[in-house]
Protein backbone atom coordinates (compact mmCIF):
# COMPACT_ATOMS: atom_id res chain seq x y z
CA UNK A 1 0.00 0.00 0.00
CA UNK A 2 1.42 3.42 -0.95
CA UNK A 3 1.88 6.10 1.70
CA UNK A 4 -0.95 8.17 0.25
CA UNK A 5 -3.44 5.32 0.25
CA UNK A 6 -2.33 4.37 3.77
CA UNK A 7 -3.11 7.91 4.83
CA UNK A 8 -6.51 7.73 3.11
CA UNK A 9 -7.22 4.50 4.92
CA UNK A 10 -6.30 6.11 8.25
CA UNK A 11 -8.62 9.03 7.57
CA UNK A 12 -11.46 6.72 6.60
CA UNK A 13 -10.92 4.61 9.70
CA UNK A 14 -10.94 7.74 11.84
CA UNK A 15 -14.19 8.92 10.27
CA UNK A 16 -15.80 5.51 10.65
CA UNK A 17 -14.73 4.83 14.21
CA UNK A 18 -14.34 8.19 15.90
CA UNK A 19 -16.53 10.76 14.15
CA UNK A 20 -19.82 9.13 15.23
CA UNK A 21 -18.83 9.64 18.88
CA UNK A 22 -17.93 13.29 18.53
CA UNK A 23 -21.15 14.80 19.91
CA UNK A 24 -21.33 12.40 22.84
CA UNK A 25 -17.65 12.98 23.64
CA UNK A 26 -18.34 16.71 23.64
CA UNK A 27 -21.30 16.18 25.99
CA UNK A 28 -19.13 14.01 28.21
CA UNK A 29 -16.40 16.66 28.27
CA UNK A 30 -18.93 19.37 29.07
CA UNK A 31 -20.28 17.41 32.02
CA UNK A 32 -16.75 16.60 33.08
CA UNK A 33 -15.54 20.20 33.26
CA UNK A 34 -18.87 22.08 33.34
CA UNK A 35 -17.50 24.59 30.87
CA UNK A 36 -18.65 24.29 27.23
CA UNK A 37 -15.77 26.42 25.91
CA UNK A 38 -13.14 24.44 27.75
CA UNK A 39 -14.82 21.21 26.67
CA UNK A 40 -14.38 22.30 23.06
CA UNK A 41 -10.62 22.60 23.64
CA UNK A 42 -10.50 19.24 25.39
CA UNK A 43 -12.34 17.45 22.58
CA UNK A 44 -10.28 19.08 19.84
CA UNK A 45 -7.05 17.95 21.51
CA UNK A 46 -8.50 14.53 22.23
CA UNK A 47 -9.52 14.11 18.58
CA UNK A 48 -6.03 14.99 17.46
CA UNK A 49 -4.50 12.51 19.89
CA UNK A 50 -7.00 9.87 18.81
CA UNK A 51 -6.07 10.37 15.17
CA UNK A 52 -2.37 10.16 15.88
CA UNK A 53 -2.67 6.98 17.91
CA UNK A 54 -5.49 5.29 16.02
CA UNK A 55 -3.00 2.72 14.78
CA UNK A 56 -2.56 1.47 18.33
CA UNK A 57 -6.27 0.63 18.62
CA UNK A 58 -6.31 -3.06 17.71
CA UNK A 59 -9.75 -4.00 19.01
CA UNK A 60 -12.35 -1.73 17.45
CA UNK A 61 -15.00 -3.04 19.84
CA UNK A 62 -13.42 -1.01 22.63
CA UNK A 63 -13.27 2.26 20.73
CA UNK A 64 -15.73 4.00 23.04
CA UNK A 65 -13.78 3.19 26.21
CA UNK A 66 -10.56 4.11 24.40
CA UNK A 67 -11.92 7.52 23.39
CA UNK A 68 -13.31 8.18 26.86
CA UNK A 69 -9.87 7.50 28.32
CA UNK A 70 -8.30 9.96 25.89
CA UNK A 71 -10.85 12.65 26.77
CA UNK A 72 -10.39 12.07 30.51
CA UNK A 73 -6.61 12.31 30.19
CA UNK A 74 -6.83 15.43 28.06
CA UNK A 75 -9.20 16.98 30.57
CA UNK A 76 -6.77 16.20 33.40
CA UNK A 77 -3.91 17.71 31.38
CA UNK A 78 -5.89 20.89 30.77
CA UNK A 79 -6.67 21.21 34.46
CA UNK A 80 -3.07 20.57 35.39
CA UNK A 81 -1.86 23.23 32.97
CA UNK A 82 -4.46 25.83 33.84
CA UNK A 83 -5.04 25.00 37.49
CA UNK A 84 -8.66 25.91 37.01
CA UNK A 85 -10.96 26.48 39.92
CA UNK A 86 -14.16 24.56 40.41
CA UNK A 87 -17.25 26.11 38.91
CA UNK A 88 -20.03 27.83 40.76
CA UNK A 89 -23.50 27.85 39.25
CA UNK A 90 -23.73 31.58 40.01
CA UNK A 91 -20.89 32.23 37.55
CA UNK A 92 -22.70 31.01 34.46
CA UNK A 93 -21.47 32.20 31.08
CA UNK A 94 -23.77 32.53 28.08
CA UNK A 95 -22.66 29.07 26.98
CA UNK A 96 -23.38 27.58 30.40
CA UNK A 97 -26.79 29.20 30.44
CA UNK A 98 -27.45 27.91 26.93
CA UNK A 99 -26.45 24.45 28.09
CA UNK A 100 -28.87 24.50 31.00
CA UNK A 101 -31.71 26.17 29.14
CA UNK A 102 -31.40 24.31 25.83
CA UNK A 103 -34.79 22.74 26.27
CA UNK A 104 -38.41 23.84 26.21
CA UNK A 105 -39.12 21.55 29.13
CA UNK A 106 -38.66 23.14 32.57
CA UNK A 107 -38.33 19.72 34.21
CA UNK A 108 -35.34 18.99 31.97
CA UNK A 109 -33.92 22.42 32.74
CA UNK A 110 -34.27 21.80 36.48
CA UNK A 111 -32.63 18.41 36.13
CA UNK A 112 -29.77 19.92 34.12
CA UNK A 113 -29.15 22.48 36.84
CA UNK A 114 -29.15 19.72 39.45
CA UNK A 115 -26.64 17.66 37.43
CA UNK A 116 -24.50 20.76 36.94
CA UNK A 117 -24.29 21.15 40.71
CA UNK A 118 -23.52 17.53 41.52
CA UNK A 119 -20.06 16.89 42.90
CA UNK A 120 -17.62 15.47 40.35
CA UNK A 121 -17.45 12.12 42.12
CA UNK A 122 -21.18 11.60 41.58
CA UNK A 123 -21.63 13.33 38.25
CA UNK A 124 -18.99 11.46 36.27
CA UNK A 125 -20.13 7.88 36.92
CA UNK A 126 -23.71 8.93 36.24
CA UNK A 127 -22.72 10.49 32.90
CA UNK A 128 -20.71 7.43 31.96
CA UNK A 129 -23.65 5.17 32.73
CA UNK A 130 -26.58 7.14 31.32
CA UNK A 131 -24.98 9.08 28.48
CA UNK A 132 -22.22 6.71 27.39
CA UNK A 133 -23.95 3.45 28.27
CA UNK A 134 -21.10 1.93 30.29
CA UNK A 135 -21.78 -0.92 32.71
CA UNK A 136 -20.81 -0.50 36.36
CA UNK A 137 -17.82 -2.80 35.76
CA UNK A 138 -16.66 -0.62 32.86
CA UNK A 139 -17.14 2.53 34.93
CA UNK A 140 -15.13 0.98 37.74
CA UNK A 141 -12.31 0.24 35.33
CA UNK A 142 -12.42 3.70 33.74
CA UNK A 143 -12.43 5.53 37.07
CA UNK A 144 -10.09 3.07 38.78
CA UNK A 145 -12.62 2.37 41.52
CA UNK A 146 -14.04 -0.77 43.04
CA UNK A 147 -17.39 -1.76 41.62
CA UNK A 148 -19.01 -1.34 45.03
CA UNK A 149 -17.83 2.26 45.17
CA UNK A 150 -19.32 2.90 41.73
CA UNK A 151 -22.66 1.43 42.80
CA UNK A 152 -22.69 3.64 45.89
CA UNK A 153 -21.88 6.75 43.88
CA UNK A 154 -24.52 6.00 41.27
CA UNK A 155 -27.10 5.45 43.97
CA UNK A 156 -26.19 8.67 45.75
CA UNK A 157 -26.11 10.65 42.50
CA UNK A 158 -29.66 9.60 41.65
CA UNK A 159 -30.84 10.23 45.18
CA UNK A 160 -29.47 13.78 45.10
CA UNK A 161 -31.09 14.48 41.74
CA UNK A 162 -34.44 12.93 42.54
CA UNK A 163 -34.58 14.53 46.00
CA UNK A 164 -34.08 17.89 44.39
CA UNK A 165 -36.13 17.63 41.21
CA UNK A 166 -38.71 14.96 42.09
CA UNK A 167 -38.86 14.93 45.91
CA UNK A 168 -42.34 13.36 45.80
CA UNK A 169 -40.75 10.15 44.56
CA UNK A 170 -39.34 9.40 48.01
CA UNK A 171 -35.99 7.92 47.04
CA UNK A 172 -34.77 5.34 49.55
CA UNK A 173 -32.09 6.32 52.07
CA UNK A 174 -28.51 5.04 51.74
CA UNK B 1 -35.48 -10.70 46.80
CA UNK B 2 -37.27 -8.37 49.21
CA UNK B 3 -38.46 -4.81 48.57
CA UNK B 4 -35.35 -3.20 50.05
CA UNK B 5 -32.98 -5.28 47.91
CA UNK B 6 -35.06 -4.65 44.82
CA UNK B 7 -35.11 -0.88 45.36
CA UNK B 8 -31.39 -0.79 46.03
CA UNK B 9 -30.85 -2.51 42.69
CA UNK B 10 -33.17 -0.36 40.63
CA UNK B 11 -31.94 2.88 42.17
CA UNK B 12 -28.42 2.05 41.04
CA UNK B 13 -29.44 1.41 37.45
CA UNK B 14 -33.13 1.65 36.57
CA UNK B 15 -32.41 0.44 33.04
CA UNK B 16 -31.03 -2.94 34.10
CA UNK B 17 -32.89 -5.28 36.40
CA UNK B 18 -31.82 -8.89 36.81
CA UNK B 19 -34.16 -11.88 36.73
CA UNK B 20 -34.81 -11.86 40.47
CA UNK B 21 -35.53 -8.14 40.34
CA UNK B 22 -37.92 -8.57 37.41
CA UNK B 23 -39.73 -11.33 39.28
CA UNK B 24 -40.08 -9.14 42.36
CA UNK B 25 -41.40 -6.28 40.24
CA UNK B 26 -44.09 -8.56 38.80
CA UNK B 27 -45.18 -9.71 42.23
CA UNK B 28 -45.05 -6.43 44.16
CA UNK B 29 -47.41 -3.68 43.01
CA UNK B 30 -45.83 -1.05 45.28
CA UNK B 31 -42.34 -1.70 43.91
CA UNK B 32 -43.68 -1.81 40.33
CA UNK B 33 -45.26 1.64 40.81
CA UNK B 34 -42.05 2.91 42.37
CA UNK B 35 -40.07 1.58 39.41
CA UNK B 36 -42.36 3.34 36.93
CA UNK B 37 -41.85 6.69 38.69
CA UNK B 38 -38.12 6.11 38.95
CA UNK B 39 -37.84 5.28 35.25
CA UNK B 40 -39.71 8.44 34.44
CA UNK B 41 -37.12 10.46 36.37
CA UNK B 42 -34.42 8.43 34.61
CA UNK B 43 -35.75 9.58 31.26
CA UNK B 44 -35.49 13.11 32.59
CA UNK B 45 -31.85 12.57 33.58
CA UNK B 46 -31.09 11.17 30.12
CA UNK B 47 -32.77 14.08 28.36
CA UNK B 48 -30.92 16.55 30.57
CA UNK B 49 -27.55 14.97 29.79
CA UNK B 50 -28.19 14.81 26.03
CA UNK B 51 -28.26 18.54 25.44
CA UNK B 52 -28.32 20.05 21.96
CA UNK B 53 -24.64 20.23 21.02
CA UNK B 54 -25.14 22.66 18.14
CA UNK B 55 -27.04 25.14 20.29
CA UNK B 56 -24.51 25.08 23.11
CA UNK B 57 -21.57 25.42 20.70
CA UNK B 58 -23.17 28.51 19.18
CA UNK B 59 -22.79 30.19 22.55
CA UNK B 60 -19.34 29.02 23.49
CA UNK B 61 -17.43 31.62 21.51
CA UNK B 62 -15.07 28.67 21.21
CA UNK B 63 -14.24 29.63 17.68
CA UNK B 64 -13.29 33.17 18.50
CA UNK B 65 -9.90 32.64 20.04
CA UNK B 66 -8.87 33.14 23.65
CA UNK B 67 -11.35 31.64 26.08
CA UNK B 68 -13.05 32.98 29.18
CA UNK B 69 -11.63 31.53 32.37
CA UNK B 70 -14.07 31.61 35.21
CA UNK B 71 -11.42 31.77 37.89
CA UNK B 72 -10.14 35.16 36.77
CA UNK B 73 -11.77 38.31 37.98
CA UNK B 74 -12.82 40.74 35.28
CA UNK B 75 -9.96 43.10 36.11
CA UNK B 76 -7.32 40.42 36.01
CA UNK B 77 -8.83 39.01 32.84
CA UNK B 78 -8.64 42.40 31.12
CA UNK B 79 -5.09 43.01 32.33
CA UNK B 80 -4.04 39.52 31.28
CA UNK B 81 -5.71 39.93 27.88
CA UNK B 82 -3.96 43.24 27.30
CA UNK B 83 -0.60 41.74 28.25
CA UNK B 84 -1.15 38.70 26.07
CA UNK B 85 -2.25 40.88 23.18
CA UNK B 86 0.84 43.07 23.56
CA UNK B 87 3.14 40.06 23.62
CA UNK B 88 1.31 38.53 20.65
CA UNK B 89 1.66 41.73 18.63
CA UNK B 90 5.35 41.93 19.52
CA UNK B 91 5.87 38.31 18.56
CA UNK B 92 4.03 38.78 15.29
CA UNK B 93 5.95 41.92 14.42
CA UNK B 94 9.27 40.43 15.47
CA UNK B 95 9.11 36.86 14.29
CA UNK B 96 6.25 36.51 11.87
CA UNK B 97 6.67 38.84 8.94
CA UNK B 98 3.72 38.25 6.66
CA UNK B 99 6.00 38.60 3.67
CA UNK B 100 7.84 35.36 4.43
CA UNK B 101 6.15 32.97 2.00
CA UNK B 102 7.91 29.83 3.23
CA UNK B 103 6.79 30.47 6.79
CA UNK B 104 3.23 31.13 5.64
CA UNK B 105 3.11 27.95 3.56
CA UNK B 106 4.48 25.90 6.46
CA UNK B 107 1.96 27.43 8.89
CA UNK B 108 -0.96 26.72 6.56
CA UNK B 109 0.13 23.14 5.92
CA UNK B 110 0.74 22.53 9.62
CA UNK B 111 -2.69 23.84 10.42
CA UNK B 112 -4.32 21.16 8.31
CA UNK B 113 -3.21 18.58 10.91
CA UNK B 114 -4.69 20.50 13.84
CA UNK B 115 -8.36 19.88 13.20
CA UNK B 116 -9.09 16.32 12.12
CA UNK B 117 -12.72 16.79 13.06
CA UNK B 118 -13.10 19.05 10.06
CA UNK B 119 -12.13 16.39 7.49
CA UNK B 120 -15.46 14.68 7.35
CA UNK B 121 -17.33 14.30 4.09
CA UNK B 122 -20.86 15.49 4.73
CA UNK B 123 -23.80 17.26 3.17
CA UNK B 124 -24.57 19.17 6.40
CA UNK B 125 -23.79 22.89 6.47
CA UNK B 126 -22.86 24.88 9.54
CA UNK B 127 -25.51 27.35 10.57
CA UNK B 128 -25.28 31.06 9.88
CA UNK B 129 -24.38 32.00 13.45
CA UNK B 130 -21.42 29.61 13.50
CA UNK B 131 -20.18 30.97 10.19
CA UNK B 132 -20.53 34.57 11.36
CA UNK B 133 -18.65 33.80 14.56
CA UNK B 134 -15.82 32.23 12.57
CA UNK B 135 -15.66 35.15 10.16
CA UNK B 136 -15.72 37.58 13.12
CA UNK B 137 -15.89 40.63 10.89
CA UNK B 138 -12.90 39.64 8.74
CA UNK B 139 -14.85 38.99 5.58
CA UNK B 140 -18.25 38.17 4.21
CA UNK B 141 -18.90 34.99 2.25
CA UNK B 142 -21.51 34.66 -0.45
CA UNK B 143 -22.80 31.16 0.15
CA UNK B 144 -24.48 31.04 -3.26
CA UNK B 145 -21.01 30.83 -4.77
CA UNK B 146 -19.79 27.93 -2.63
CA UNK B 147 -20.88 24.38 -2.06
CA UNK B 148 -21.68 23.16 1.45
CA UNK B 149 -19.67 24.92 4.18
CA UNK B 150 -19.35 22.08 6.65
CA UNK B 151 -16.98 23.59 9.19
CA UNK B 152 -16.19 27.10 10.42
CA UNK B 153 -13.87 28.23 13.20
CA UNK B 154 -11.52 31.08 13.91
CA UNK B 155 -7.99 29.71 14.19
CA UNK B 156 -4.52 30.99 14.99
CA UNK B 157 -2.40 30.61 11.85
CA UNK B 158 0.97 32.28 11.40
CA UNK B 159 0.33 34.53 14.39
CA UNK B 160 -3.10 35.76 13.27
CA UNK B 161 -6.66 34.72 14.04
CA UNK B 162 -8.18 33.79 10.70
CA UNK B 163 -11.43 32.16 9.56
CA UNK B 164 -10.94 28.46 8.84
CA UNK B 165 -13.72 27.07 6.66
CA UNK B 166 -14.20 23.67 5.10
CA UNK B 167 -16.29 23.36 1.94
CA UNK B 168 -17.31 20.12 0.35
CA UNK B 169 -15.56 19.80 -2.99
CA UNK B 170 -16.17 17.22 -5.67
CA UNK B 171 -13.35 15.01 -4.37
CA UNK B 172 -13.82 15.60 -0.64
CA UNK B 173 -13.49 18.27 2.03
CA UNK B 174 -11.47 21.36 1.10
CA UNK B 175 -9.83 23.61 3.68
CA UNK B 176 -10.08 27.36 3.16
CA UNK B 177 -8.15 29.82 5.31
CA UNK B 178 -9.14 33.45 4.80
CA UNK B 179 -5.80 35.20 5.37
CA UNK B 180 -6.91 38.79 5.37
CA UNK B 181 -3.62 40.18 6.71
CA UNK B 182 -1.26 38.05 4.62
CA UNK B 183 -0.08 39.68 1.40
CA UNK B 184 1.40 37.42 -1.23
CA UNK B 185 2.53 38.66 -4.60
CA UNK B 186 1.92 35.43 -6.49
CA UNK B 187 0.20 32.09 -5.90
CA UNK B 188 2.15 29.88 -3.47
CA UNK B 189 1.76 26.13 -3.97
CA UNK B 190 0.71 23.90 -1.07
CA UNK B 191 1.63 20.25 -1.15
CA UNK B 192 1.09 17.45 1.35
CA UNK B 193 1.89 14.39 -0.77
CA UNK B 194 1.73 11.98 2.19
CA UNK B 195 -1.87 13.01 2.73
CA UNK B 196 -2.77 13.15 -0.95
CA UNK B 197 -3.49 16.88 -0.69
CA UNK B 198 -2.49 19.88 -2.73
CA UNK B 199 -3.55 23.46 -3.14
CA UNK B 200 -2.30 27.00 -3.11
CA UNK B 201 -2.31 30.32 -1.34
CA UNK B 202 -3.74 32.76 -3.82
CA UNK B 203 -3.60 36.54 -3.57
CA UNK B 204 -6.96 38.22 -3.23
CA UNK B 205 -7.06 42.00 -3.07
CA UNK B 206 -5.24 43.04 0.13
CA UNK B 207 -5.08 39.54 1.55
CA UNK B 208 -4.83 35.95 0.43
CA UNK B 209 -6.75 32.69 0.66
CA UNK B 210 -5.33 29.24 1.25
CA UNK B 211 -7.11 26.38 -0.50
CA UNK B 212 -6.14 22.81 0.30
CA UNK B 213 -8.00 19.77 -0.99
CA UNK B 214 -7.62 16.31 -2.39
CA UNK B 215 -5.25 15.74 -5.32
CA UNK B 216 -8.21 15.04 -7.58
CA UNK B 217 -9.99 18.27 -6.69
CA UNK B 218 -10.41 20.78 -9.53
CA UNK B 219 -8.56 23.68 -7.96
CA UNK B 220 -8.96 26.03 -10.89
CA UNK B 221 -12.73 26.24 -10.74
CA UNK B 222 -12.63 26.27 -6.94
CA UNK B 223 -10.25 29.25 -6.95
CA UNK B 224 -12.66 31.22 -9.05
CA UNK B 225 -15.65 30.28 -6.89
CA UNK B 226 -13.80 31.25 -3.72
CA UNK B 227 -12.56 34.52 -5.20
CA UNK B 228 -16.13 35.36 -6.20
CA UNK B 229 -17.56 34.35 -2.84
CA UNK B 230 -15.20 36.15 -0.43
CA UNK B 231 -15.25 39.86 0.18
CA UNK B 232 -12.93 41.37 2.78
CA UNK B 233 -14.46 43.60 5.41
CA UNK B 234 -13.23 47.20 5.23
Amino acid sequence: MSEASASDAAKLRFERLVAPWRDDLYRYAVWLCRDPSLADDVVQEAMLRAFRSLGSLKDEAVVKAWLLTIVRREHARVYERKRLDTRDIDELSAADAALIASSEDTDIEDMRKAIFELDDEYREPLVLQVLMGLSTAEIAEALELKQGAVLTRLHRARKKLVDRVRPELGFAKD
Amino acid sequence: MDCQEYRQQIETDPARVDEAGAAHERDCEACAAYARRLRESERLIGAALRFDVTRVREHTGASTGPRRRSSLSATWAMAASAAVAAVAVWLVLTFVPSSDPDRLVAAVQDHWYHEPASWVQTSASVDGATLETALSGTASVNLDRLSVVSYARSCLVNGRWVPHLVVQGEAGPVMLLLLSGEHVTEPLPLDLPDEGLRGLIMPLDDGSIAILGEDEESLESLQQDVADAVEWAI
